[in-house]
């Protein structure tokens, strides 16, 4: 057989075409030749004869079965008892076990100076002998080895939600890209050759040898060997393992990986070279990020979708990884637990084998929200987005499920074979609605669809950090996490940034102390995420994770003067809540001075603090004049994707109600019960024709109260009791704007800003011709009043205020008289 | 005498600008019939200058060869004489026709802007429903507004004269004639009050009208964001400098840029307010900015860095009579 210099058959192609030309070739020897060579394994069965195998004589031509065995001189007769009467299907298929055993001892004996390896050699080996008359050879069960998946999530999964984790909100084109690439990394890691536990242990000094031992045994037997040997059950390296296999060998793969492509990039077609020299060191670097995580969602094992995630909180203080260059992945031990070895009946499962790998993987793509691929396999398994029930907890929850029509296929969905069945979910619009919303997203992310001339440009609903996000994805900003630490001696750029970031500071807070800013900059207890753009600092945050209080304080923010109303700020802020969460810090904490409210509160923050006062008081200081403001994170929300998952949301609303209403259009002659004889005076809501089939539901509670529903229905004792609170409304001093209507000669422009002019005398009008018949309508129009005087003056102004006193004035009288309730209820 | 020369190839440059912002609410505007044509026929414009261009390559191919061949002798023969002379009026004739070409394409872009401009003016308004009414007062967030400002700077047509041509004014650096007069909607500098505490600013504004018997403008400030109405002041005419409403090619027409080391008022990068600055350099090309130097004395040099302001908000400084008396 062909065997490369360290005696392992290459896991290229030519090899293994050799080992299938040679089993061609044995299988077409004469029958009696064929159970010559499977005898061999086969022990004599004459009497008491403890031969263990057929020996061939010395020197024969032609071949009997009454030969003779050189070891034990009984005829080959009594060594092939058991197969003697095999079909010649049987046969060749016996046959093809022992060539493999053959392989598998050429392969132990070239495995000299490692024992262990040979170990697991003679183990299969031993296995195969031991079950080569099976009609089946059965899956390798062995205590000490154990059964793939080793571990949970297995890397496949581990890689979807990754892709799904990181990429789901970008658009199509980059998704499909990085999805790609994922792909990619699959597909080099199940060919990739693991390294030997003792060359492993000279190139990375802080594993645990005995787990990667472990594991590497594990590889041999269910990975490496089964590629060239048939009749063992070959599992995918990424099917069969999880994190802990992923983390040891990471970064010795993207190592040798990125040579290789290096090297081999004279070769490559064009756009596969920028492809992978340009974009798939990207993907490594955030990768490794998520893998050497404690908290990344990726390794969740009920991890759904890029929203779904609940970051367990990590062990206090264990994973605050200082800055990207400074260790953050080579660092620390990662929980490598004992290998959670999954309930058996794993093994029967049908794993895709390398060449289904490469299967065309054809997407309907509407999957660049929140849809779950599997890298794994070709097809895709129809989304569908629930949108009750389950979608109260989560607000992005779009799942792939599996489709309504059977496949012949075998399920290969990676999601469904490393997580078992995914949980039911109800059905609201089923297949037609995802339909609906695959077709929407197919416009929305269509760049072509949505060329329009410039109006894209001026388009308002654009959100903030829209722009921001797009220089991001360009490489035009970029974000560094910078600390300043004593134990290890930070990179000169990062010390270099520091000072930027503390020149910048002290610009655009000229009323901190240069001194202050300086002492909290490089202190080491506080982080900064610095926005840097051309290699300049040109914005940052400075802040200090408190992590056992899970919460973390905002000292500084600030963006260059010449870089404001960019989007950074909110983008910066976003990703330092997606930091935060991934740290378990999910409490942002603030001193805002009166300038920095407004910020703040557009990044969501309020001056309502959630945080138990025992968790921060005493641990962040107070300061004189400025404002605690709290940011109280939700770990399920991808902050820096909030606003595009939004915008697809709502456009996918909008059309469901578009295409809703086309369904039902239907115009309604127009109400005649006013206009009859002795017509009704008031008509619920509900009885309109119409409202109920556009699926317009009564709110269950009558927000009235019981008297108010009595009083309603005699208009002569309504009309009083609102006669008596207008007439106290109009005696209050504070009343006098809103006597009369306006006039435009006082107020420039009043009608063409103010649609629904309302004033007192005009609310008296109605009364006296008994226009009020129920509280509603009278409220309404006191409505009006105060809303019309705030919307036309500006906030701060006297009307304005007067308005908002006025108002109070009102509900306290209506209180009073038992006449209030909330119309808007 | 020097060798004929030319310039690069002519390229469909900005003819339609695409961008790529996604449109919001699935609404995407349709490009109307008229606008379609007028691409079309702007595309075989473009596409004719080329063949302009190319027939006369030959030309001046030839007259290049003749020099080259003139060199070697001794004497220039009337021979060469005639045969150049002839040469070069038919250059001359090509050119002509070629910048022809360049004018009609020109003047189409500027028909296709218009008709967009129009268009999008149609489209902002009508306000959209009473709830974004009452919500934003129907103002483009600040963020927006900027953009729209670099915008405008890009848009910003450049001035091509006959050579020898001067500069108009409003082009580039040269500043406008005294009796120029702004008209309405046009964007200029205005140095107002804008909060009663305040030092005056220069600020950016949006002129409404002019009374010409007091010589007084009443302006808008562009930036509407928090208040209902548009913010208004009545600013003399001395308190009003136009934008230029032509940008210079530093190429052909570089006496219309402002000198290194010249004090300007410039626009703040990402703000609407006209700052004293000091041209740190000129711009190289016509998409290029200027790079200015902002008085600023909490710089230790008194200066800010050099920051980019596209010409379109350079001005010529003016010293007001307050600042004067001081």
């Amino acid at each position: 057989m062909a065997s490369s210099s360290k005696g392992l058959p290459r896991r290229g192609g030519s090899a293994l075409q050799k080992i299938a030309q040679k089993k061609e070739h044995v299988k077409q020897l004469p029958r009696v030749k064929k159970i010559e060579r499977i005898s061999m394994y086969l022990s004599c069965q004459y009497g008491a004869c403890s031969c263990q195998g057929w020996r061939p004589p010395a020197s024969q031509e032609t071949l009997r079965l009454s030969d003779t065995c050189r070891s034990c001189r009984h005829p080959l007769e009594n060594h092939c008892i058991p197969i003697k009467e095999q079909s010649d299907e049987q046969l060749d298929r016996i046959l093809m076990v022992v060539f493999d055993m053959d392989n598998i001892s050429l392969q132990a004996r070239s495995e000299r100076e490692d024992i262990d390896l040979r170990k697991n050699y003679n183990l299969l080996f031993h296995f195969l002998k031991k079950n080569m008359l099976q009609p089946r050879i059965p899956p390798l069960v062995h205590d000490k080895i154990g059964t793939p998946p080793f571990e949970r999530p297995t890397i496949t999964k581990a890689i979807t939600n990754f892709v799904a984790y990181k990429f789901n909100n970008l658009p199509q084109a980059e998704w499909q890209m990085m999805y790609d690439l994922a792909k990619m990394f699959l597909y080099c890691f199940n060919h990739w050759k693991l390294e030997t536990p003792t060359n492993h242990a000279h190139s990375s000094a802080t594993d645990d040898h005995k787990v990667y031992k472990e594991n590497y045994t594990r590889w041999i037997c269910f990975c490496h060997v089964p590629v060239f040997c048939e009749s063992l059950q070959k599992f995918d390296t990424t099917h069969a393992f999880g994190r802990t296999l992923l983390s040891s060998v990471f970064l010795v793969l993207r190592r040798q990986l990125m040579e290789r492509f290096t090297s081999e990039q004279e070769k490559m077609i064009p756009e596969k070279r920028n492809l992978i020299l340009n974009h798939f060191p990207r993907f490594l670097n955030i990768l490794e990020a998520e893998i050497f995580s404690t908290s990344s969602p990726i390794w969740r094992e009920d991890f759904t979708t890029g929203g779904d995630v609940v970051a367990a909180p990590s062990p206090a203080g264990s994973s605050f990884a200082p800055s990207p260059s400074s260790a953050a992945g080579l660092a620390g031990p990662l929980s490598v637990g004992p290998a959670s070895v999954g309930p058996g009946s794993v093994g029967t499962r049908d794993y895709p084998n390398p060449s289904s790998f490469r299967a065309s993987y054809v997407i309907p793509s509407p999957a660049s929200v929140n849809v779950m691929p599997s890298p794994g396999q070709a097809h895709f398994t129809s989304p569908q987005i629930s949108m009750s029930g389950e979608a109260a907890d989560s607000p992005f929850h779009i799942s792939p499920h599996q489709s309504k029509g059977g496949r012949s296929q075998p399920n290969y969905d990676t999601s469904s074979l490393d997580v078992g069945p995914m949980p039911k979910r109800p059905k609201i619009e089923g297949q037609d609605s995802f339909q609906v919303a695959s077709d929407i997203l197919q416009t929305v992310t269509d760049p072509r669809a949505m060329l329009g001339p410039e109006t894209g440009f001026f388009d308002e609903q654009v959100s903030r950090d829209h722009t921001a996000k797009h220089e991001e994805r360009n490489g035009i900003i970029c974000f560094q996490l910078l600390h300043n630490s004593i134990k290890v001696k930070p990179h000169d750029d990062h010390l270099i940034w520091l000072l930027e970031l503390k020149q910048m500071f002290s610009r655009q807070l000229p009323r901190m102390p240069v001194d202050y800013i300086t002492r909290i900059v490089f202190d080491t207890k506080h982080y900064s995420l610095a926005l840097m753009k051309e290699k300049r600092v040109i914005g940052g945050i400075c802040f200090r994770p408190f992590v056992q209080q899970s919460f973390a304080e905002i000292v500084f923010c600030a963006v260059a003067a010449n870089e404001h109303l960019k989007g950074y700020g909110t983008h910066m802020m976003n990703n330092l809540k997606d930091y935060c969460i991934r740290h378990s810090l999910l409490h942002l904490l603030t001193y805002a001075d009166s300038t920095a409210i407004g910020y703040f509160k557009k990044q969501g923050f309020s001056k309502d603090i959630k945080l138990p006062r025992p968790h921060f008081v005493g641990y962040i200081k107070s300061y004189e004049g400025a404002l605690l403001m709290e940011c109280e994170l939700n770990p399920k929300i991808p902050y820096t994707h909030l606003s595009d998952i939004i915008k697809k949301q709502k456009t996918i609303v909008h059309q469901l109600i578009e295409r809703k209403q086309a369904e039902i259009r239907k115009v309604h002659p127009g109400l005649s019960c006013f206009r009859e004889r002795g017509g009704a005076k008031r008509l619920e809501l509900k009885d309109i024709p119409g409202i109920l089939e556009t699926g317009w539901k009564p709110s269950g509670e009558d927000p009235r109260t019981s008297y108010q529903i009595e009083l309603e229905s005699d208009i002569e004792r309504l009309g009083e009791a609102l006669s008596n609170v207008l007439t106290e409304l109009k005696d209050h001093p504070i009343s006098r704007p809103f006597h009369d209507p306006v006039n435009e000669a006082q107020a420039p422009n009043y009608y063409s800003i103010i649609k629904f002019p309302m004033d007192l005398n005009t609310v008296s009008e109605r009364l006296a011709s008994r226009y009020y018949n129920c509280l509603r309508l009278f409220i309404s129009d006191m409505k009006w009043i105060f809303n019309n005087c705030r919307l036309y003056n500006e906030k701060g102004t006297e009307l304005y205020k007067m308005a908002n006193q006025f108002e109070k004035f009102f509900i306290n009288k209506m209180k009073s008289s038992g006449l209030w309730y909330d119309i808007n209820a | 005498m020097s060798k004929a020369k030319r310039g690069g190839k002519v390229s469909a440059h900005s003819s339609h600008q695409s961008f790529s912002r996604g449109g919001g609410g699935g609404a995407s505007v349709e490009i109307s019939p008229t606008i379609t044509n007028m691409l079309e026929e702007l595309k075989q414009l473009v596409k004719k200058t080329q063949e302009e261009r190319t027939k006369g390559e030959s030309t001046i191919l030839t007259i290049n060869k003749t020099h080259d061949k003139m060199k070697q002798e001794v004497r220039i023969s009337p021979y060469f004489k005639q045969k150049l002379v002839g040469l070069y009026t038919n250059a001359l004739a090509d050119a002509k026709n070629e910048v022809g070409m360049l004018d009609q394409a020109l003047n189409k872009l500027a028909e296709i802007k218009q008709e967009v401009g129009e268009k999008k003016a149609r489209s902002t308004a009508i306000p959209r429903n009473i709830e974004d009414v009452t919500k934003r007062t129907g103002t483009m967030r600040r963020g927006m507004l900027m953009t729209v400002l670099q915008q405008y700077a890009l848009e910003q047509p450049v001035w091509r004269g006959k050579p020898g041509e001067n500069p108009p004014p409003l082009c580039g650096c040269t500043p406008a004639e005294d009796k120029y007069k702004c008209q309405p909607e046009d964007q200029v500098a205005a140095r107002v009050n804008t909060d009663t505490n305040e030092d005056e600013q220069w600020i950016l504004a949006v002129v409404v009208s002019y009374n010409s018997h007091y010589h007084r403008y009443i302006v808008d400030d562009i930036d509407e964001e928090g208040h209902i109405e548009k913010k208004q002041y009545q600013v003399s005419k001395r308190r009003v400098i136009p934008l230029p409403t032509w940008k210079a090619d530093p190429s052909t027409t570089p006496q219309a840029l402002f000198k290194p080391g010249q004090k300007v008022l410039a626009l703040y990068p990402q703000t609407t307010c006209f700052y004293p600055a000091v041209i740190h350099e000129q711009p190289k090309t016509v998409e290029a900015e200027y790079s200015v130097l902002f008085e600023d004395n909490t710089y230790f040099e008194g200066y800010s860095p050099p920051l980019d302001v596209p010409q379109r908000y350079v001005l010529p400084m003016r010293e007001t009579r307050r600042r004067q008396a001081q």
